[in-house]
């Protein structure tokens, strides 16, 4: 079984995840092997994940299900990946949390590297500001506007062909 | 502190820094997530959206401006691929020394004179050459013909050979007053000279390349 911890996890085999708040998981060992999940993994019936806790880690995993059987993406597809820019409806209302919890599944996907979720993620977010103004995007997304008038008096004469745009 | 962990992570010069920004923000419940990530889940974010879109988000905060607006290659991709799904015409890459910011803005964002706002479309155009949008009036006032530059201004020929002209009608002011700088500073002024010719053929054969872009773009809405 050389290559057996990686690729040859079968459909009744378990693992336990747990959070960094103590809270376990069983999930199929599928999902383990699919993404780099578990970096530290190491082929054993359990593993940790320091840094995210049980609420995000149970949402993380419930879309880890229920794409457990979708095709793999090519890594060097960054093309077309980004061309998709449609959402299936399931991950639309997967998503449509509050934003503290968008943000928290995205940076959760990024540090396990679960890829599709990520990209996910950050279209939505995406999504949120598309056709808005500066003013409307600052609200959306609780952003002060950190700059003085002789700041912004600054920045237009350094960048006089931009202005005002 | 979950949210602190997972943000610092590949970020560790901030930690301290992020940790007090979200404490403080956990407290009154208003976390902006956006200016807080790390750069390549900006990135990320940035990836899905348009030029236009970009100019909006880069206007909100210093942390996003001095993110949008860098020159840094993760910030030239983002604009590189926002024009290429957006503006696809735009096949060509950027003039020499030439941002994507600005590129994308030349080709398809200004709407106004840079010099002195009017908007009315007709009046204006983009000169390639010079890197600007300007109204027949503004720009007038700022070419010099070669003739005059020679004789009445008393610039060699040496220093105009380094700079583009637009057509006949003269060269772009502020071009020559560079380049003249530069010359008077330069000790080995033939090599000097021969290397900014280069650049100019290069940069010639870079104005062409997006002159055909837009040639076939129009041809197309024609037919």
């Amino acid at each position: 079984m050389d290559n057996g911890t990686s690729n040859s996890a079968s459909e009744n085999e378990t693992i336990t995840l747990k959070s960094c708040d103590g809270i376990e998981f069983h999930i199929d060992a599928r999902i383990a092997n699919r993404y780099t999940l578990l970096n530290n993994w190491n082929g054993g019936e359990s593993a940790c994940i320091p840094n995210v806790n049980g609420k995000v880690l149970e949402k993380v995993l419930e879309w880890c299900e229920h794409h457990i059987n979708d095709p793999q993406l090519n890594c060097g597809d960054d093309d077309s990946r980004r061309r998709n820019t449609i959402i299936e409806e399931w991950d639309e209302n997967f998503l449509s949390c509050d934003q503290d919890m968008l943000f928290e599944i995205i940076l959760a996907a990024n540090y396990l590297e679960i890829k599709p979720l990520l990209d996910l993620g950050c279209k939505t977010v995406a999504n949120m500001m598309k056709s808005k103004s500066p003013e409307e995007i600052r609200s959306a997304f609780n952003i002060d506007n950190d700059y003085t008038p002789e700041e912004e008096e600054q920045f237009r004469k350094e960048n006089e062909w931009a202005e005002d745009y | 502190m979950t949210v602190f962990t997972l943000l610092s992570n590949k970020n560790n010069n901030n930690n301290n820094n992020n940790k007090m920004i979200i404490s403080k923000y956990n407290q009154l419940q208003k976390v902006p997530y956006l200016i807080l990530l790390p750069n390549e889940v900006l990135a990320e974010i940035c990836e899905n959206l348009s030029p236009t879109d970009l100019y909006s988000l880069a206007s909100t905060s210093k942390k996003l401006r001095n993110f949008l607006w860098s020159t840094s290659t993760i910030t030239q991709q983002i604009w590189r691929n926002s024009r290429r799904l957006y503006f696809p015409q735009y096949k060509s890459q950027p003039l020499k020394d030439m941002s994507e910011q600005k590129y994308i803005y030349l080709a398809a964002l200004a709407k106004k004179c840079q010099f002195c706002d009017e908007k009315e479309q007709r009046k204006l155009k983009k000169y390639w050459e010079f890197q600007v949008y300007s109204c027949e009036c503004c720009i007038q006032k700022r070419i010099v013909s070669h003739k005059s530059l020679l004789k009445k201004h008393k610039i060699s020929e040496d220093v105009l050979s380094t700079c583009l002209s637009f057509g006949e009608q003269g060269y772009f002011v502020p071009d020559v007053l560079t380049a003249q700088l530069e010359y008077s500073k330069t000790i080995d002024k033939f090599s000097w000279v021969t290397h900014k010719q280069l650049d100019v053929i290069q940069q010639k054969c870079r104005i062409i390349s997006i002159l055909l872009d837009e040639f076939h773009a129009d041809s197309i809405l024609r037919h």
